[in-house]
């Protein structure tokens, strides 16, 4: 059985009206336990549109969408909120941490969601925080981090629950080369360790490290294959 | 627990004051609103119990359950037998009874003079005027049918004749006539001079003291204050029978003004209650504006939360705690600004009474403050928990 499973997925802003925009028109995939999979399109192509509902932030128009054999239009707001907190970790662009939290405090919160006492949900955290190399950040807000380090933190916060799929919604896209690189061995050391990963980027370098690519153009599926050598294991070996 | 543990109120309250710490000028005008009502509200509460205390005081010094009576008609008749037999006639509701009858004299001991009140009463005056003897005893009944000369001393009167020696037994002179100190009064407080500058002696000596037979003033005292209120409408009865009209008497209760009096802080309770409560939900209101405007300016810090599992109640919670607490803080100051106005009303128009909010008084408000932001606050808190994720994120 697929992960994720989508049949004849639409996504429409404004139906029927002058403005109305098909982010999504009619799309179709299967992504599979342990894969590590790059979305790639440009502006506009509906691949943040995909990322939304893949991720139960948003649901389609019309068409099904089960993840983990559930459809996913049959659950409450409640039932999605559980979803996200249980099944997928998050990493935006922007990063999207809480400006008012410190590091620890951040990668603390979907813990805290998920109702884990005090003192393990702190110990969870520091490991998160030490799996991208940012022990010694514990205590540090987001203003007083470079972007590498807060993105690096938001993958923290994204695993410290273990899902087993995370999300990244162009992680790199405000990051310079070096710390992109950072990123992006971290993603596939994590698909290493059995996360499916999905990455959403408009950058065909980036997407090279994934094992897996889909073009997305106008809100359809242009091209689906495999990469024979990510280049993450390239550049990690 | 489990449900407690789900709201995550540790998480929420150490947030909320994350929050009012990073927004202090604007958490502070906030609460303005909180604290103004919730200091009105103590204020006027403690105020309140101040007068009563203090009219409880002054029912102290007259003592409670007392009816006094007066007869203007004649000026120069004694009414005392009629008024002894009515008393004998209520004896299930009279505990006691004295003339009252008062004069101003000359009273001398030794080298010193003084002017001083003499009170001419009976065996019961001191239990009839809440007075209580210190020292030696009260005169009795018999000191009465032979129109002794005896007395019994006010205490700011005992100072001022003897001082420091005891007075029992010697003699001073009323009015160049002899009486025998056979007693003295505990002080009186909270009434001043007035009150202890007195000698009480057997009302049998009217005619050697004031060259009357007239006994025309009396004080009846009752066994409850039901008893009161009877003796009242029994002596109005006697009065009117013995004047033959309905105005040449006077009979007069502190109890019946008690009601009026509760009547009257009742209505002032209602009056400024209603202030305070008007004050109190623009209170609120400001905390219902200050809250969508947090919710407005976090709306991406919501699309977050959401994103990472937030629940639509995790967000009412944090919200709601936040709003509460905020209103609780003003609350507090509230009621310390109360309490401070309080003390210095007690100290100005009280005579230096320390006078402060009861402690059910300031637990209350405090939880009635935490009621006030959760209730304004749920507005804004479940605007925000209806925030849709992907919209939130995008908010700039």
């Amino acid at each position: 059985m697929a992960l994720i499973e989508m049949n004849g997925i639409y996504k429409v802003y404004h139906p029927g009206e002058e403005n109305e925009v098909r982010a999504l028109n009619g799309v179709s995939l299967q992504i599979h336990r342990g894969e590590f999979v790059a979305v790639l399109g440009t502006s506009g192509s509906g691949k943040s549109t995909m990322m939304n509902i893949m991720g139960c932030l948003d649901v389609p128009t019309a068409g099904e969408y089960l993840l983990g054999g559930t459809n996913v239009k049959e659950l409450s707001d409640n039932q999605l909120s559980r979803v996200r907190s249980l099944a997928i970790g998050f990493i935006f662009q922007g990063y999207n941490l809480i400006k008012d939290l410190t590091a620890l405090e951040n990668v603390e919160l979907p813990l805290i969601y998920r109702n884990i006492g005090k003192s393990r949900r702190r110990k969870m955290a520091q490991e998160a925080l030490a799996a991208v190399g940012l022990s010694g950040r514990l205590h540090h807000r987001p203003s007083e981090m470079s972007g590498g380090q807060q993105q690096r933190v938001a993958i923290a916060r994204a695993i410290s629950t273990a899902p087993p799929i995370v999300m990244a919604d162009e992680p790199t896209g405000n990051l310079d080369t070096a710390s992109s690189i950072e990123i992006m061995e971290l993603l596939g050391e994590l698909n290493r360790q059995g996360t499916t990963v999905i990455l959403i980027t408009h950058d065909i370098e980036t997407a090279e490290y994934a094992s897996r690519i889909i073009e997305l153009r106008d809100g359809r599926i242009i091209r689906d294959h495999l990469q024979q050598r990510p280049a993450g294991e390239e550049a990690g070996a | 627990m489990n449900i407690l543990r789900s709201l995550k109120l540790g998480q929420s309250f150490s947030m909320a004051l994350k929050s009012i710490k990073n927004n202090k000028g604007r958490s502070f005008l906030t609460m303005l609103g909180i604290i103004i009502g919730l200091a009105a509200v103590i204020t006027l509460v403690t105020l309140i119990s101040g007068v009563q205390k203090q009219f409880m005081m002054s029912f102290e010094q007259m003592g409670t359950n007392v009816v006094q009576v007066e007869y203007y008609m004649d000026q120069n008749r004694d009414i005392s037998r009629e008024i002894y037999d009515k008393t004998l006639e209520l004896s299930e509701l009279v505990e006691a009874y004295t003339p009252n009858i008062s004069t101003h004299n000359q009273v001398q001991h030794k080298d010193k003079s003084v002017q001083c009140r003499i009170m001419l009463g009976s065996e019961s005056y001191d239990k009839c005027s809440n007075y209580t003897i210190e020292r030696g005893t009260m005169f009795t009944y018999p000191n009465i049918q032979n129109a002794d000369r005896v007395a019994v001393l006010g205490s700011k009167t005992r100072k001022d004749l003897f001082d420091y020696d005891n007075p029992i037994g010697q003699s001073i002179r009323i009015n160049g006539e002899r009486f025998t100190v056979v007693g003295v009064f505990e002080e009186k407080t909270g009434g001043g001079d007035y009150m202890n500058n007195i000698i009480v002696v057997p009302y049998t000596n009217n005619r050697l003291l004031r060259k009357t037979p007239a006994v025309t003033s009396f004080i009846v005292k009752a066994t409850s204050n039901e008893a009161t209120l009877e003796v009242v409408k029994e002596m109005e009865a006697l009065m009117k029978e013995i004047s033959g009209n309905d105005w040449g008497y006077w009979v007069y209760s502190e109890n019946q003004y008690m009601e009026m009096y509760n009547e009257q802080t009742a209505m002032l309770s209602m009056a400024g209650g209603g202030i305070a409560g008007i004050s109190l939900i623009v209170g609120g209101i400001g905390i219902m504006n200050i809250m969508l405007v947090s919710v407005t300016e976090r709306t991406r810090e919501i699309g977050i939360r959401k994103s990472i599992g937030a629940r639509r109640i995790d967000i009412i919670s944090q919200f709601l705690i936040e709003a509460g607490t905020i209103s609780l803080l003003g609350g507090l100051v509230g009621i310390a600004v109360g309490a401070f106005l309080s003390l210095i009303i007690g100290r100005i128009m009280f005579d230096n009474m320390i006078l402060l909010p009861s402690l059910p008084l300031v637990l209350g408000a405090a939880a009635f403050s935490i009621f006030i932001g959760m209730f304004f606050g749920f507005y804004p808190a479940n605007r925000a928990s209806k925030l849709h994720p992907i919209e939130a994120l995008r908010a700039e």
